[in-house]
């Protein structure tokens, strides 16, 4: 597509492509433009307020449910699926991330659609018995209980830093048997809708394919919104991200409307002393921090950004901490390209921090780099910069503390993950930080890894797509 | 002072060596400078304030180090020695909290050439009292400004700065092609704030104070003669960084400050009643009289409003002098507020001027609407992504920048924030440029609501409570 011409998003509603240009968007501030249909016009099947629709999702096994993904998953990929070629394009132009990175995603995101990795997490997360039919529990009373997991109607509000968001919102939807809506962000306008087209491609009248919607529409149109956020309408709202959206989504939160939130989240890191055993552990530690760090670019919120290290606060101290800072600076600046590399738009209010630290605040901080390539933070005191919350652009802050405690007290309930090492430290932290707010503890190293157990931001984002149904059977005392 | 000296002492000799020197002259002298002299002057006078400056102020030194700047070639090369905002707020914010505010001077004197080392700083409890020990031990008068994140900047103005600015103040009164009024010191200044404020409007107000008035307060009808805490205006920045610092930076917020903030609250209840009464008495005592005000337009529209509630307008003499800056600082306000407040005040136009706090004084607006800098202010306008200076001919919008070569006592140049479109060249005026357009943007409000959406975030939403608190500044 050359540079000048304007991309068109499509309105996906059940296996039907819309692609008139009703809309202008974007444009502003450096953003791309496009196109798309006028969600208003097409509300009334957009929406799905008959539930009764969603009885030939019951006409699946489970079995088939993930043989359809299985094989969608196969589809995705670069070089022969357009739609995917396309989301890519088109994400090289809005995302945080690097092209040779985009590339590693879109050339494998099909993998997270795996039958065994989909299978394993529909069973940690939820259990199958549960989604395929009644599961029976004598109670003490004498009463017998079936529990079933059902499908809700859900409108997906998703993230658009990466495009793995979107094919895991759709995996959980057709896992849960939901009927999805997927409201796509301007800085990802195409990859839920790529794979929705891949969908109708492979099986335009299958039921997965069939409670799938993909569309665009500013986010904020309250007279839209409120059209859509109806009880009648929706059972459940998943929203990803952003602080801004998620407080607007909220307002249209009432009785028979559910919020599941996956609020924005920042994560850091836990370093004890035995990092400084000896030279080669202290590079296997930066190594490691390099890739929670720099990994995906600090595009994500499980990316590390204050390190806490227990280097101690000395000058001596503050002499460790400083050699560590230069490894890990030369340990992300090492990372494979398809991984992280320099930074695509740089943040203006960090870098304008950054300057400002540089010249006026030598006392307090080091500055290793800088500019698009990153940089290393080290405070020479046991406090983070003030604007911690904005560290992007593999930017990491290295804060010496002499006691452990000192970081665990700096937990709050913004904190998503904390990489830790060594791993017996991460076993004596793990309750209180888990008191404290943290929501996911890993090794160093790790934090950007997306494990099978289903557990997202201190909820289970599996079960509650699901709506729990009971069915209670009194067995009569005859 | 009020009477604006020039003599024939002020020649254009002068003004190379001594820029600050030109707020003396009549504001139509100063813009009908041709602009070709204006740029010689300002060459020379720029040259000449980095070579005093640089080797006495340490972040300047690394700045121009950074860029390989060590003579200044021409005018744009300047820009790349424009300060950013955040080097006036590169202080821990932790600093405050500790109490070390020992340390927070030495911060300071790194960004000013007036002497600090005998402030006696240890013992210092607040902000507040910080900002009060280095006026009377130094006299430093710190101008603080609050940006969105609520952290607030501290610009130092030194002794040497102190003579210009009463002058400073009075300039944005002057009107263009009329001759300046000789008894002003007799015309009240309306204060619509606090009477103590180390803002950039308090630094005005106290100039006028003791230079024009001559310390006779009953020239300065003030709203509200307490004091407007710094540390007030400056809690919800600490909170936010006290949470990025846990249990740990929370408690370290005194109980003091907390109270403190406890009793502004309750006072902000009552505010719009004394707020009222403020307005009724001062139509009282000022009922057709000259007076002088600066304010924004929410202030006029609130004076305004309260004289449509009391059934009256046209309350002030015609004669009298109101400025506007700042726009409507975010606020939306009602479709007519121009004409209401026009209509209230009995004027046919407002005079507005455009400027920063870093600034000695406001860009005036000439009768084609258009805002001139003047002579002693090397403008830049530059590439938001870039930072590049736009070539000094033609019109061009980007990021506003200035080097205002009259301050002395540090370096005058700073990077706006905003959105501008400049031009070099002649206006419609008849006067040269450099000038801008009335249509200013903040570039915050030039990229907001983009509807981009992304996991990773952070808890500025805890600030929202205490938001109000940065109208106030």
């Amino acid at each position: 597509m050359a540079d000048d011409t304007q991309f068109r998003v499509p309105l996906i509603i059940r296996g039907t492509v819309i692609e008139d240009a009703d809309v202008d968007n974007g444009g502003r501030g450096g953003a791309i433009s496009f196109t798309s249909p006028d969600v208003r016009r097409h509300l009334g099947k957009l929406v799905l307020p008959e539930p009764g629709a969603m009885e030939d999702l019951y006409r699946l096994s489970m079995d088939e449910i993930l043989d359809f993904l299985q094989e969608l998953g196969g589809r995705l990929t670069l070089g022969n699926n357009p739609w995917v070629e396309q989301a890519f394009e088109i994400s090289c132009r809005t995302s945080g991330l690097s092209e040779p990175i985009l590339r590693q995603m879109y050339a494998t995101m099909g993998a997270g659609l795996r039958r065994e990795s989909l299978r394993e997490v529909a069973q940690n997360a939820i259990g199958i018995d549960y989604l395929e039919g009644w599961v029976e529990r004598p109670l003490e009373d004498g009463l017998i209980s079936r529990t079933r997991a059902f499908g809700a109607r859900c409108v997906h509000i998703v993230a658009g830093n990466a495009p793995g968001t979107s094919v895991l919102t759709i995996a959980r939807n057709a896992i849960t048997r939901g009927d999805a809506i997927i409201k796509t962000p301007s800085n990802d306008p195409l990859t839920a809708a790529a794979v929705a087209r891949t969908m109708i491609d492979m099986a335009p009248d299958h039921p997965l394919t069939r409670h799938l919607s993909v569309a665009y529409w500013k986010g904020g149109d309250a007279e839209l919104e409120e059209q859509i956020y109806r009880p009648r309408n929706i059972e459940k709202i998943v929203a990803w991200g952003g602080m801004a959206s998620i407080k607007h989504i909220s307002g249209y939160i009432q009785p028979g409307i559910e919020l599941v939130a996956l609020d924005p989240k920042l994560s850091s890191t836990i370093i004890g002393k035995e990092a400084f055993a000896d030279d080669a552990t202290m590079q296997a530690v930066a190594g490691s921090l390099a890739m929670d760090g720099g990994g995906m670019n600090q595009e994500a919120c499980s990316n590390a950004r204050v390190v806490w290290v227990q280097s101690g606060t000395d000058g001596e101290g503050l002499e460790r901490l400083n050699r560590l800072g230069a490894m890990v600076y030369d340990a992300i600046q090492a990372l494979p390209e398809g991984m992280s590399g320099p930074a695509v738009r740089l943040d203006p209010r960090l870098q304008e921090e950054l300057e400002a630290i540089q010249f006026g605040s030598e006392d307090w901080y080091k500055v290793i780099g800088g500019g698009a390539e990153g940089a290393v933070i080290v405070s020479q005191m046991d406090e983070p910069v003030d604007f911690a919350p904005i560290l992007a652009n593999r930017v990491l802050n290295l804060v010496p503390v002499d006691d452990i405690e000192t970081p665990v007290r700096a937990v709050t309930s913004y904190t998503q993950t904390i990489g830790i090492y060594p791993e017996s430290l991460k076993h004596a932290l793990r309750d209180r930080l888990a008191i404290y707010g943290a929501q996911r503890i890993v090794t160093l190293g790790h934090a950007l890894a997306m494990p099978g157990h289903g557990l997202q931001d201190a909820i289970e984002p599996w079960r509650r797509m699901c709506r729990w149904i009971v069915e209670e059977e009194a067995v009569e005392n005859a | 002072m009020a009477q604006a000296p020039v003599d024939d002492a002020l020649d254009a000799r002068s003004f190379y060596e001594n820029p600050q020197d030109m707020l003396h002259l009549p504001v139509s002298e100063s813009l009908a400078m041709p602009s070709d002299d204006v740029e010689a002057l300002q060459l020379h006078a720029v040259r000449k304030r980095f070579a005093e400056l640089r080797d006495r102020l340490p972040p300047l030194a690394k700045l121009a180090a950074e860029h390989g700047i060590d003579e200044i070639a021409d005018l744009n090369q300047a820009a790349a020695l424009l300060f950013k905002h955040s080097v006036y707020k590169s202080y821990p914010l932790s600093l405050i909290e500790k109490g070390r505010f020992d340390r927070l001077t030495h911060w300071l004197g790194n960004l000013t050439t007036a002497d600090l080392s005998g402030v006696e700083a240890k013992s210092i409890g607040s902000v507040d009292e910080w900002l009060d020990t280095l006026l009377e031990q130094a006299n430093v008068r710190v101008v603080h400004t609050t940006g969105t994140s609520g952290k607030l900047s501290f610009l130092p103005r030194g002794p040497d700065d102190e003579p210009i600015q009463a002058r400073s103040t009075l300039l944005p009164y002057l009107r263009i092609g009329e001759p300046e009024p000789t008894d002003l010191a007799q015309v009240p200044v309306i204060i619509v704030g606090h009477r103590t404020m180390f803002n950039a409007y308090g630094a005005g107000v106290d100039a006028l104070a003791k230079h024009l008035y001559g310390d006779d307060e009953s020239m300065l009808p003030v709203m509200d003669p307490g004091r407007l805490s710094a540390d007030v205006l400056s809690l919800a920045g600490r909170l936010a960084s006290a949470e990025n610092r846990g249990e740990l930076g929370r408690s370290q917020i005194s109980q003091g400050i907390l109270d403190r903030l406890d009793a502004f609250v309750e006072a902000q209840k009552s505010a719009p009643q004394r707020r009222a009464a403020f307005f009724e008495d001062l139509f009282e005592s000022q009922r057709g009289k000259r007076v002088m005000m600066a304010g924004n337009w929410g202030m006029y529209l609130e004076m305004a409003e309260a004289g449509s509630r009391l059934g009256i307008d046209k309350v002030f003499s015609p004669e009298s002098r109101f400025l506007c800056s700042g726009g409507t600082k975010g606020k939306t306000l009602p479709d007519d507020y121009r004409e209401r407040i026009l209509d209230f005040l009995g004027i046919e136009d407002m005079p507005e001027g455009y400027g920063m706090s870093e600034m000695t004084t406001l860009m005036p607006r000439c009768s084609a609407r258009k805002y001139h800098a003047l002579p002693w202010m090397l403008v830049f306008l530059l590439d938001p992504r870039t930072g590049e200076p736009a070539p000094r001919s033609g019109t061009h919008t980007g990021r506003f920048g200035v080097i205002d070569l009259a301050i002395q006592s540090r370096w005058g140049g700073i990077l706006s924030g905003d959105e501008v479109t400049m031009t070099f060249g002649k206006c419609a005026c008849g006067l040269d440029g450099p000038y801008i357009e009335g249509d200013i943007r903040r570039f915050s409000e030039a990229e907001g609501g983009d509807d981009k959406i992304t996991c990773a975030g952070a808890p500025e939403a805890h600030d929202n409570a205490l938001a109000f608190l940065a109208d106030l500044d």
